[in-house]
């Protein structure tokens, strides 16, 4: 019967092992893109599009500086990088050369509708019916030092209105200068190029990525070699994602090497023979072969980042081998079948509890997490089913002999739970962690915000900061989406957005933005703002103003395409095509993403809060901040999954009351419970905020703790040492597959590594207390000690 | 934008250079040597010759040249303006209202003007020669110059195209005498200056606050 069913689970085996290898064969859609792992708030699908299109614009956005000493070098460097990102198709670099008679062109563009477009300043004083300040005004400056105006600029507009408003256009700030083609500017002596550039795929592709650096690095590597003085800066979220990659990449062999050789050498210490280390091993690809293969059936591809998640998790697994092979030291156990027999119970609850564990991050808020519990839950029930039917198959062993000492040594931590003469050790010990403990938990504090979770590389975080030093402008990081009807309705929001702007600006609240209607006022405004020019202005004022300047009635050149602007007013297609196809304002083809939906680009937003509550009374406006966004998004989810952690508990300890009853359930439980406190206390003593991650963690703190209690629980007096042997191994092999994750460099893997590393410590050290807990209900028939 | 201010800034180059004493580097014009910390005073006529105006826009005031500081030109009849140049930026106010405001950190030409124009004080034509072409004539005591955008070639022919100046004539003896700037489109800037003095009396309270107040707000 046992063979059968043996054989049968190797049919089962050798299946989805085909599977995997025709899907191998076929090639294996890994899906390599972050984001898709992180949670989606849930928006209307057009909004979603829209943050989308937004996110992804500013995403792919490169900044380039290349600065050298020879400012002619520094241009044949420019030169040749943009060459070679071009001719990659990877990056397309911005052509400069539009706009060089820009400024012409705009002119031309804005010219016969000046009397539609009024500066700030301008319109506000005829409002206040001073339009003698700008008659004055005009006169001082057309009399004036360095006068801007020539004759016929004077002539067709003696206000000076279109030059108000041209020098009051919110420009982006910028210390660069268009120098033979070149954005350019000096700095310490060093000349400085910038070069703007669109990746054409997502920055968070793991290839895209590699395909960039490998086009990237060495043509810059040529041009240094090429120019020694040469510098290169960069910024973009490209290669902020490609640098986080490599550390990931780096981590991962280093940590997973480390962990790998430790487990390995830990098993041969301690059994002294090969045999328990390649059939743990064998259980552990058992489990994740067939967790791959039935991943790829249930969801047709894998992402990368499950598969080695969850082949970690799935490292669980190696606790059942653990136990059962922890039998060998037992003399009394002779054959296979008294050792499975001696751990059955034990590794059965083990597993279901775990499952339950598991199976509560399938309930978790982000797709990838789910994703890597169905994978573990698949692999650690492959693993657990082959240790079931395959290692009293396996195992040849005799009962080992070396094990006196070892056995011995196991059980401190028992003893020390138990032995009289050391109650006030023991008592001493509890109460100093109680009293370490309730500082930490004091000192707790929960920290969402996704920019510590970032770890960006400070190498190009410095690098940024050059640039914004060097450029004299921020790249912006949040902004108002405004989502009307048309946008004529678009622009009026956002003139009625200027003020509150304006005031939050002054208060410090934003260093900056930009909004289309600055560029261009509704048609509304237009109207009124003809209205008030002819009203305020050039009935009253007009003649008076051509005889101060000796300017003969009417103008002389006066061209009716010139004056297209007396009835009609500048439309928002007109601005984006510009006169010949190409548009003067570039950066406004940014701020209207479609007819009605327009962003206003934020620069260093302070308080989102008071923005949001600020602009509350318009309509169609809200305001965009990823960082924000997702900084909420955990928050929310961090309390989600401290929930997660309670259900799970009431999950475990409905098949524990039934095993131990409530006194007994409560004994086996309290030490995972202790351990997650513990975990806590321990974050909040190391002045860490508590994430998502940490609960996350803890999660799988109290899922694998409560094995170690079960194990301690399910064992007569006088297996103790050998069951404890097997505790120690399977803590010892977990720590050292997730406890090393506490090195990493990523903070949320850290944060993941460092609970797992306290929460796996307590959980060990406190399982032996749940020995006293008397069980009450039996599994089966096996389940005879 | 920046276009714009280049365009007029380009304008002012003629302006600066008279009132910094441009051709001092030059051994051949018996210029006054501007010190550091000395203060040139002098008075001016300008005469706006527009294309399709009637009569000429008259102008007159006075204006300061602080060594190392700056400078500042009133425009005192017919309508009162001031206009500060320092290293920070270029402020104009016209009645007590601020009608130009161009501060050096965000418009970094403003600060490349500024060093041409405090090159040219100490004497370093290098700022004017990468733009113009130089002719010479008269003598020491009695000089003219005439100046002339150099042609544009190559990838610099935007920036040539933007050069509104088409002729810049300066005569002078100690002192420049007077400036005539001849412009694209016909548009003429003719400039005297007159009682021009050094060092007669130190900035007043009033002027280093104009110069101070330059920057960025």
């Amino acid at each position: 019967m046992k063979r059968l069913l043996a054989v049968g689970w190797l049919i089962v085996i050798l299946l989805l092992a085909g599977h995997l290898l025709w899907r191998l064969q076929t090639g294996i859609n890994f899906s390599t893109d972050i984001l898709a792992l992180l949670p989606r708030e849930p928006e209307t699908p057009l909004m979603e599009r829209v943050n989308q299109e937004v996110s992804d614009h500013f995403s792919r956005r490169v900044i380039l500086l290349l600065g050298d000493p020879d400012p002619a070098r520094a241009r044949a460097a420019a030169q040749e990088l943009s060459k070679t990102l071009n001719q990659s198709g990877l990056v397309s670099i911005s052509d400069n050369g539009a706009a060089a008679d820009r400024l012409k062109r705009l002119g031309a563009l804005y010219f016969p509708y000046r009397r539609s477009l009024l500066s700030e300043q301008d319109r506000a004083a005829l409002q206040a019916d001073k339009g003698q300040d700008i008659a004055t005004a005009a006169l001082s400056q057309i009399y004036g030092f360095a006068s801007l105006a020539d004759s016929r600029m004077i002539a067709s507009d003696p206000f000076l209105l279109l030059q108000s408003f041209l020098t009051h256009l919110p420009v982006p700030q910028s210390r660069l200068s268009l120098q033979q083609g070149f954005l350019t500017t000096q700095d310490n002596g060093v000349t400085w190029i910038l070069l703007n550039g669109q990746i054409s795929d997502a920055p968070y592709a793991l290839d895209f990525q590699e395909r960039l650096s490998q086009v990237f690095d060495p043509a810059v590597a040529r041009l240094q070699q090429q120019s020694p003085e040469l510098q290169v800066k960069r910024v973009g979220a490209v290669f902020f994602a490609a640098a986080a990659s490599k550390v990931a990449t780096q981590e991962t062999s280093t940590l997973g090497t480390l962990s790998t050789i430790g487990s390995a050498l830990l098993l041969l210490l301690v059994f002294r023979r090969l045999a328990p280390l390649w059939q743990n091993l064998l259980v552990i690809a058992i489990g994740a072969g067939a967790a791959l293969s039935v991943s790829l059936l249930l969801f047709g591809q894998v992402h990368v980042a499950v598969l080695l998640f969850g082949v970690s998790l799935i490292g669980i697994a190696v606790d059942y081998g653990m136990y059962y092979y922890s039998c060998l030291f037992d003399p009394t156990l002779h054959n296979p079948q008294q050792r499975l027999k001696s751990v059955f119970a034990g590794i059965g609850l083990g597993y279901i509890t775990t499952v339950l564990g598991y199976a509560v991050l399938i309930l978790a808020p982000f797709p990838g997490l789910r994703q890597i519990a169905i994978f573990s839950l698949i692999g650690l029930s492959a693993s657990f089913v082959s240790v079931l039917l395959w290692f009293p198959l396996l195992d040849r062993n005799t009962p080992l002999k070396h094990g006196a000492g070892l056995l011995k040594a196991a059980t401190v931590p028992w003893s020390f739970w138990e032995r009289a003469d050391w109650r006030w050790i023991r008592v001493g010990t509890v109460l100093v962690f109680l009293v370490v403990g309730a500082v930490g938990l004091l000192r707790l504090r929960a920290d969402d915000d996704v920019r510590h979770l970032q770890s960006l590389s400070g190498d190009l975080l410095q690098q940024q900061a050059d640039i914004q030093r060097v450029v004299g402008s921020l790249t912006p990081s949040q902004f108002l989406l405004v989502h009307a009807a048309s946008d004529e309705i678009a622009l009026q929001r956002e003139e009625a957005l200027a003020p509150i702007l304006k005031l939050q600006a002054a208060t410090g609240n934003l260093s900056g933005y930009l909004t289309a209607a600055a560029f261009l006022p509704s048609a509304q405004r237009q109207e009124e703002n003809r209205r008030l020019v002819a009203d305020k202005l050039e009935r009253p004022l007009l003649d008076q103003q051509r005889r101060q300047l000796n300017l003969a009635a009417p103008p002389p050149d006066q061209n009716p395409d010139q004056d297209a602007g007396r009835l009609a007013s500048l439309t928002l297609p007109q601005v984006l095509d510009g006169k010949e196809g190409s548009t003067p304002l570039p950066f406004l083809q940014e701020l209207v993403l479609s007819p009605g939906t327009h962003i206003v680009t934020l620069q260093l937003l302070r308080d989102p809060d008071a923005l949001r509550q600020a602009i509350a009374g318009i309509p169609d406006v809200r305001v965009i901040d990823p960082a924000g966004d997702y900084t909420a998004l955990l928050g929310k989810y961090r309390h989600r999954a401290v929930w997660l952690i309670g259900l799970s508990i009431a999950l475990m300890m409905a098949v524990l009351i039934w095993r131990y009853g409530w006194r007994g359930a409560l004994r086996v439980k309290a030490p995972s419970i202790t351990a997650i406190v513990a975990a806590t206390a321990c974050i909040g003593l190391l002045g860490q905020g508590f994430t998502f991650f940490h609960v996350m963690a803890l999660i799988l703190v109290q899922s694998i703790g409560v094995d170690y209690a079960v194990f301690c629980a399910e064992c007569a007096r006088d297996k103790r040492p050998v069951t404890m042997l097997g505790v120690w191994l399977s803590a010892l092999s977990t720590i050292l597959s997730f406890g090393l994750l506490a090195f990493s460099k990523m903070a949320a893997v850290h944060a993941f590594g460092l609970t797992m590393l306290v929460g796996i410590a307590f959980a060990f050290l406190l399982a032996p207390l749940a020995g006293g807990a008397e069980v009450k209900r039996r599994l089966g028939r096996t389940d005879q000690a | 934008m920046k276009k714009l201010i280049a365009l007029g800034l380009c304008g002012l180059l003629g302006l600066a250079m008279v009132t910094g004493q441009t051709a001092r580097a030059d051994d051949t014009l018996s210029l006054a040597r501007l010190k550091p910390g000395s203060v040139l005073r002098g008075h001016f006529i300008q005469e706006r010759s527009l294309q399709g105006f009637q009569a000429p826009l008259k102008s007159e005031g006075s204006f300061v040249v602080a060594e190392g500081k700056g400078l500042i030109w009133r425009v005192e009849k017919p309508f009162a303006t001031v206009t500060v140049i320092t290293p920070a930026g270029l402020v104009q106010n016209a009645q007590g209202t601020e009608t130009l405001r161009l501060p050096a950190d965000r418009i970094p030409f403003i600060a490349r003007f500024y060093e041409m124009l405090s090159g040219t004080m100490t004497g370093d034509l290098n700022g004017l020669t990468q733009q113009f072409d130089v002719k010479k004539s008269g003598t020491a005591a009695d000089w003219s110059l005439q100046l002339t955008p150099k042609s544009a070639a190559g990838s610099s022919s935007a920036d040539a195209q933007n050069m509104p100046i088409q002729r810049l004539d300066l005569a002078g003896d100690q002192y420049v005498k007077s400036v005539d700037i001849q412009r694209q489109n016909g548009d003429r800037d003719q400039l005297t200056f007159l009682d021009q003095h050094l060092d007669a009396q130190p900035l007043s309270a009033e002027e280093t606050a104009l110069l101070a107040g330059a920057g960025d707000k």
